[in-house]
């Protein structure tokens, strides 16, 4: 019986996060993803050339390998396809809620009737869905810490140090997570195995001299959020109206840094991020007006978290996991950041359904399944109908018509695609599948910024300059462009909302 | 040390934080300027500014505020003249005697000393209430009322006393004569424990009792329904933003061809209902309670919650405490009630959340703190009195110190000074001309120069109402508020100088 829930649960997970797999658009990162592991594939080298490398330079953002390694077999049997590229992501995010299974088993035998719940609420929450349905690299992260989690708890230590330490090579935020996730499972276990430590050990080597000598430590300086500190006319308005000593007591940079971090930290736990508007920083991180969880969830979270309370010492595992679980984001310079904080949806799914298990009332129960039904499909139509029209341009709709319209149409044409919202030269390369091994060379020194792919420009184009030239060429502009050079797009081609096209 | 010297104590560090430089710290603010000018001018003439005699809403910025607090401020303006202290005096004695009552309150339904104490400390030291007891602010003085007539109302519940049963309306309808949003809170709470006491409460003098009370509301609910209370509903209230109208066009304009479905789920009152849950769990928000506070600069100093961040992990305790321990299921009854009532009527308003139209929180979640400080052992009470005298600083810091000047405009700081000298020009110059940078300029005016309530009643002239339905004058005598671009000959000019930069609040100079 447990066994047919969980596989009839799996299915649904796996139809919500493949069914119209092309929506939304690909992002940068994924094009980057996809097209390095068809540059493996076919070469043994990235897009610089580089021979199988841990660390993708990417747009000079150091991408993780682990995902782009995942990716390179689907490559291999559907070709370099936006399926191919989120199939590692569908997938693992499919079988993440019989994973979730598995690991409240095993904490407590008994707890069958909650973890079929959990399993339920993750198959249908939005944040877990948005995050699966394309290339993240921190939906394949949880992943990992939920099943290194259970090998742990199985007394597995080899099988799980090794997943932990893959994990680091996956998301850059596995690098706090995985520590403080260790050191829950010790406590949890009252076990340190010396096994364990030894095997995790030999992965941060590598971790830990990128971070002292590699380009690494570069990333990690521009986005941490102690590089943030508090303007220099603050600090002297400050100053002046009352003295120094007011100032190194309250208001001093370790203080401000507290400051921001709870900021963050508290924000994770807002009821306008969690129900109301999700990451409302940037919008491709979660469907518009509407939170990452649905809202019955947030309910049976606060429920459970009571109950939680009062059996605390059953409940310590996850209720650690809830508080670590948005340090790395609050870290960040970000005001909300879903993508690193994804792991925190764990632990609030865990006490959700531990809510909804302890309901014993009908009437409420057959409430709550309406509720989440009504929450369900609003949080869908915002998702399908309204997350790229609001913003298109966080969502780079159009990207990909663009480039198989200068395919069509640009033969014997000089090709110019506008870079105005950055990196079209991936998607150029993603869509147009052209020869790997470019050896790709870079203006400045990390910035990512290519200009030029055999004879393919990638720039502002500028319309006065074709209409006069000799010689025959098709660009793509983007919209703001158009209006920046006095133009109205009634003459161009409208290829999606941010696009148009044009030649001469 | 016996219970009563604690409690003197705890009182004294009430008065002293409430008290301390209350005289010009913080500035006047027009709505206290406002209730004390009113006050006066009933005292001298029996009518308000515009010429109302006796009336129980207002009319001042054409916002119509509840006239209690103008009354209970008339002896102290009688005593003392029209000053700031005599304004806020009413506001500083109730706060402290909210602490008190809260005291009794707590010891009725706990029945223990130290508990109630703690309640009483968490109040008397906590920054939101501070905040809200130096100034005249009516929110804390319509608080009190609540508090007393929870306490009188438990009174009868435990001792089945008739006299109680008729005694504690009377503080509650005196709130709803304060706060409007006292109207909204008060019903909503005393509905919750009427379901829940309805045995003890289900016979022939409760009705009595409701009767008279609402007898004595009926003069209220005219006023207000006469003086355009509900005008001030609409410019305040939820229906006055905008953004669930347009956010529903923006929606269904994004369906090509949009059926009935999706009329329904983009419909407008869904996201009304959306936008009034977003509002309402606001004043949940942890950034709100412990970390940044109200936006509104007027109700914050800087970098300041509404609680200490200590109390965090203390609240969270006393949340512990309350579901483990069952004995004191009437103290946690009401402490939930509270928690989920009060902001109600911030939630229905524009600005969410606001501290001042929720104040009602600081009751339970003072109780909380004292709950979870309660049982701690030695170590940890010592530890957590550390963190507190810091906290206390810190708080001391930002609100004395950097609020006053980082919100010089809306503080009001300094206006008072240019009061005189205006006096000294006004018969000099053909015209003077004074900044609207600050708010309601001329209250302040009126206020500061102790301005002839029987003159100003028969020149007085409100402006049209502005989008939140406020009001303003603009012509006092010769008086002008708000500098025009080209200023005539033989004028006296006060404008608004940039307190941070300049380091004065006021540029004078005349042409």
């Amino acid at each position: 019986m447990i066994k047919k829930t969980l596989l009839i649960i799996t299915i649904c997970a796996f139809l919500l996060r493949i069914v119209n797999y092309q929506y939304p658009p690909l992002l940068w990162d994924e094009a980057s993803i996809g097209y390095n592991a068809y540059s493996l594939l076919q070469t043994g080298r990235d897009e610089y050339g580089k021979i199988f490398p841990l660390i993708f330079k990417s747009f000079g953002d150091y991408k993780p390998g682990v995902y782009i390694y995942l990716t390179i077999p689907f490559i291999a049997i559907f070709g370099l396809t936006e399926l191919s590229v989120r199939l590692p992501s569908i997938i693992l995010g499919s079988l993440l809620p019989i994973l979730l299974y598995l690991l409240i088993t095993t904490l407590n035998p008994k707890s069958k009737k909650l973890g079929i719940i959990a399993t339920l609420i993750l198959a249908f929450n939005p944040w877990n869905i948005h995050f699966s349905r394309g290339a993240w690299e921190t939906n394949v992260l949880i992943f990992q810490l939920v099943l290194g989690s259970l090998f742990f708890l199985k007394n597995k230590y080899f099988a799980s140090a090794l997943i932990f330490g893959i994990s680091l090579y996956t998301y850059q935020a596995s690098k706090l997570l995985v520590p403080f996730m260790v050191i829950n499972l010790f406590i949890h276990q009252k076990i340190i195995s010396k096994k364990f430590i030894f095997t995790l050990g030999l992965f941060f080597i590598p971790i830990v001299y990128g971070l002292v000598f590699g380009a690494d430590a570069n990333r990690l300086k521009v986005m941490n959020l102690s590089a943030y500190t508090r303007p220099t006319f603050e600090t002297n308005t400050i100053i002046a109206e009352s003295n120094n000593l007011d100032y190194q007591l309250f208001y001093s940079q370790p203080l401000f840094f507290a400051r921001n971090f709870l900021t963050r930290y508290f924000n994770f736990f807002s009821t306008r991020f969690l129900i109301f508007e999700g990451d409302w920083s940037t919008a491709r991180h979660s469907a518009p007006y509407v939170g990452v969880l649905l809202f019955p969830t947030l309910f049976f979270f606060l429920y459970g978290l009571t109950i939680a309370l009062m059996r605390y010492r059953a409940n310590l595992f996850f209720l650690f996991w809830l508080l670590f679980a948005p340090i790395p984001s609050a870290l960040s310079l970000d005001i909300i950041q879903a993508v690193r904080g994804l792991s925190l949806s764990i632990p609030i799914i865990y006490f959700a359904a531990l809510g909804l298990s302890s309901i014993k009332n009908k009437k409420i129960i057959l409430l709550s399944v309406f509720g989440y039904l009504i929450s369900f499909i609003y949080y869908q139509d915002l998702y399908y109908h309204h997350l790229i029209q609001i913003k298109p341009e966080q969502s780079l709709v159009g990207y990909k018509q663009a480039i198989q319209y200068v395919q069509n149409n640009g033969q014997n044409r000089q090709i110019i695609i506008t870079n105005f919202y950055g990196q079209a030269y991936i998607y150029y390369l993603f869509y147009t599948k052209k020869q790997s091994q470019i050896n790709l060379t870079t203006n400045g020194v990390d910035t990512g910024i290519v200009e030029k792919i055999n004879d393919v420009m990638f720039k502002t184009p500028d319309i006065n300059q074709i209409k006069n030239s000799p010689q025959k060429i098709i660009a793509i502009l983007a919209y703001d462009e158009i209006i920046r050079q006095g133009y109205k797009t009634t003459d161009f081609i409208k290829i999606s909302p941010l696009f148009y096209a044009y030649q001469n | 040390m016996p219970t009563k010297i604690k409690l003197i104590l705890i009182i004294l560090l009430a008065v002293a934080l409430r008290f301390w430089n209350i005289n010009s710290l913080p500035s006047l603010n027009p709505d206290e300027a406002a209730l004390g000018y009113n006050a006066y001018s009933l005292l001298l003439t029996g009518k308000d500014e515009h010429g109302q005699a006796w009336p129980i809403h207002f009319k001042s910025f054409g916002d119509y505020k509840p006239g209690g607090y103008v009354y209970m401020a008339m002896p102290f303006i009688k005593v003392l003249g029209l000053t700031q202290i005599a304004v806020r005096l009413p506001n500083l004695i109730f706060s402290i005697l909210t602490i008190i009552v809260l005291y009794k309150l707590v010891f009725l339904l706990s029945k223990s000393n130290a508990l109630s104490l703690y309640s009483a400390m968490a109040l008397s030291i906590s920054p939101w209430s501070i905040h809200f007891s130096r100034g005249a602010w009516e929110s804390n003085t319509a608080l009190f009322f609540l508090i007393l007539g929870l306490y009188l109302f438990y009174k009868f519940i435990n001792s089945k006393l008739n006299n109680y049963l008729f005694l504690f309306p009377i503080p509650l309808i005196i709130a709803l004569y304060t706060y409007h949003s006292a109207r909204l809170i008060i019903p909503a709470i005393f509905l919750i424990l009427f379901i829940k006491y309805y045995k003890i409460l289900l016979n022939r003098n409760t009705l009595i009792s409701l009767l008279f009370s609402g007898i004595l509301c009926i003069p209220l609910l005219f006023s207000f329904l006469n003086n355009g209370g509900t005008t001030r509903l609409a410019g305040v209230g939820l229906s006055a933003d905008r953004g669930p109208l347009s956010r529903s066009e923006e929606l269904l304009n994004q369906h090509p061809n949009f059926n009935y479905y999706d009329r329904i789920i983009h419909n407008r009152r869904v996201l009304y209902v959306l936008s009034w849950g977003q509002k309402y769990l606001s004043h949940f928000n942890l950034n709100f309670l412990f970390l940044n506070g109200d936006d509104v600069p007027r109700s914050k100093s800087p970098e300041m919650g509404q609680l200490y961040l200590i109390e965090l992990p203390l609240i969270i305790l006393g949340i512990y405490f309350l579901l483990a321990n069952q004995h004191t299921s009437e103290l946690s009854f009401l402490i939930v009630a509270l928690l989920l009532v009060s902001p109600l009527a911030s939630s229905l308003t524009f600005q969410a959340p606001s501290a001042l139209r929720s104040l009602p929180l600081v009751i339970p979640l003072s109780i909380l703190v004292a709950l979870g400080i309660w049982k701690l052992k030695l170590v940890w009470k010592l530890f957590f009195g550390t963190c507190y005298l810091y906290s206390i600083l810190y708080f001391l810091s930002s609100y004395f110190i950097h609020a006053p000047q980082k919100y010089a405009f809306a503080w009001n700081r300094g206006f008072s000074d240019i009061i005189p000298i205006i006096e000294k020009n006004k018969d000099k110059y053909q015209n003077i001309y004074i900044t609207d940078k600050y708010d309601q300029p001329y209250i302040l005016y009126l206020f500061f120069s102790k301005y002839d309530p029987l003159k100003i009643q028969k020149q007085i002239k409100l402006t049209d109402p502005d989008k939140f339905g406020f009001s303003t004058v603009v012509q006092i005598d010769n008086i002008f508020f708000g500098i025009p671009s080209i200023i005539p000959l033989n004028s006296f000019v006060v404008e608004a100088s940039d307190f941070e930069k300049t380091g004065q609040s006021f540029t004078i100079y005349t042409k």
